[in-house]
């Protein structure tokens, strides 16, 4: 659906992302992840025709991005991390402007809203609502003529634990109602939820690109966690999982009935996300 | 060109519901109250033409390179690039949203100073330039000053020299005029002035303001296609 062949952008002699090659399929989350700086916003402003590359191209259903973003632009919807949005006018009237730009009736307005609950909140003014319910407009915004690609920039940053949990689950529904979705964010556990791919960026290269299950195979491993006793000390342990060794000892420990706490402990993108970028955190 | 109707209305909305709606009002009360002061005191001293040139200039400057300043930097100017419109129609929605609202205030100055005069029929056509001039002049602020508190700074700065060379100019040395009439104001109130007097339209003077309209155009021609 989303190629990127071999795309690189440069500002004066600095090159911010460094020789990009992926591919996004069809109905997939794809999860954009790297520290601060490693050049997500920027490749994703390419991908949505905003900013062109240097070099290489990047594709749409076959269409060069860059050379056709009219038609490619009626096909994707966008959410800045910003929330741009016209502050002095409604909720309504901020999509009724878009709808009207790209052709949609004013029943999917009404569609938009009840499915982001704004229905009772349409008139109020942008400007005066939380960042909560502008992130859930700016949604509305970009799903009013149903694209078929969605791309997010830091869909949460900022928000309360509540409103993360409801945008996550509008992400998910989008996605499970055909949506492709393309995920920019430097949140692990974000990614790790909603993502079925993920690429980690790291200094304007793509440093690893695969499924969340195969990067966790790769790049880390589950652990068993034990809390045992020895010699009158309690001892903690993180064993690699599934090992002969790991095996082994606790069979010891539990013939000796020296154990007080074991439980597998699962791998994280965080693990990752640290082995792949050696360790710096964003 | 639906979209871009769209979009002006859109931009009428946003100026309506701001403090910005008194850069429109201003020029028209201004002209009233200090042309009827400068009566009572028996001087004249600014010209109904130099009027004309501060509704052209204040409406044209300050509303459109702060407003463009704004909408780069809230980034809504990204939200509209990635709908099907791009940045020529924007720009072009934007500015005769604007020109429009120009030629609002200038026809109102000349209405509440002059009346109903059968002069401003032949003036429609400079002030549509003189305005489409100055609105350019601000689309170009908004597109190069990268943020709005410079961007109010510097149109402001702009439009006060813009408009106090024009209320000074007839009282410099004549030789002056060599070099000041290649600045805008000078030459869209010369037109002006020109045309209320019955005395014709000055060829030098539109000619220069002819071709201000065309390297304008074509900066911010230049400007759109190496960013957007």
């Amino acid at each position: 659906m989303i190629e990127l062949r071999n795309v690189s952008k440069y500002y004066g002699e600095k090159k911010a992302v460094d020789n990009l090659s992926f591919s996004v399929k069809e109905g997939q989350i794809f999860g954009f992840l790297g520290p601060n700086g490693a050049g997500k916003t920027t490749s994703m402003k390419m991908m949505i025709g905003l900013l062109r590359p240097s070099e290489g191209n990047i594709l749409l259903d076959g269409l060069d991005v860059w050379k056709n973003r009219k038609e490619v632009h009626q096909q994707i919807g966008v959410v800045f991390e910003n929330p741009n949005l016209y502050l002095k006018s409604s909720i309504k009237a901020n999509l009724k402007l878009f709808a009207d730009i790209y052709g949609v009736k004013s029943s999917r307005i009404l569609e938009v809203m009840d499915r982001l609950q704004l229905t009772d909140k349409q008139n109020e003014k942008v400007g005066n609502l939380s960042k909560g319910w502008r992130q859930r407009v700016l949604i509305g915004r970009a799903l009013l003529h149903n694209p078929k690609i969605l791309f997010l920039d830091e869909p949460t940053s900022g928000l309360d634990p509540n409103t993360t949990a409801l945008i996550r689950n509008y992400i998910k529904d989008i996605n499970e109602n055909g949506t492709t979705i393309v995920l920019t964010t430097h949140d692990m556990h974000e990614a790790d939820e909603l993502s079925h791919y993920v690429g980690i960026m790291y200094n304007g290269r793509l440093a690893a690109v695969d499924t969340t299950e195969q990067l966790k195979g790769k790049y880390a491993k589950d652990t068993v966690y034990v809390k045992y006793m020895e010699d009158n000390q309690m001892i903690e342990k993180e064993l690699p999982s599934g090992t002969k060794e790991t095996e082994l000892f606790l069979n010891d420990l539990i013939a000796k009935g020296a154990i007080k706490d074991l439980r597998n402990k699962e791998s994280t993108l965080a693990e990752v996300f640290s082995a792949v970028t050696g360790g710096e955190l964003s | 060109m639906k979209k871009m109707l769209v979009l002006g209305k859109n931009e009428i909305r946003e100026i309506i519901l701001s403090p910005a709606i008194a850069v429109i009002i201003l020029p028209i009360f201004m002209s009233k109250v200090i042309g009827y002061a400068m009566e009572s005191a028996g001087v004249e001293f600014l010209l109904l033409s130099v009027w004309i040139l501060f509704a052209e200039v204040m409406v044209g400057i300050m509303l459109t390179g702060p407003n463009l300043i704004e909408e780069r930097e809230g980034k809504t100017l990204d939200a509209l690039l990635v709908t099907p419109l791009n940045f020529a129609q924007i720009a072009i929605s934007k500015g005769l949203t604007i020109l429009l609202f120009s030629m609002l205030s200038q026809i109102f100055v000349f209405i509440i100073n002059r009346g109903f005069d059968g002069r401003l029929l032949s003036l429609l056509i400079p002030m549509l330039l003189g305005g489409l001039l100055f609105v350019e002049i601000g689309m170009v602020l908004g597109l190069i000053v990268n943020s709005s508190k410079n961007g109010s700074a510097i149109s402001a700065a702009v439009m006060v020299v813009l408009f106090l060379i024009v209320s000074i100019y007839l009282s410099l040395p004549e030789w002056t005029y060599k070099f000041l009439v290649f600045l805008p104001s000078i030459e869209v109130t010369e037109v002006i002035s020109n045309i209320m007097d019955g005395n014709g339209v000055p060829v030098l003077e539109a000619i220069l303001m002819g071709a201000w309209i065309l390297v304008l155009t074509s900066w911010i021609s230049i400007i759109g296609k190496k960013r957007y």
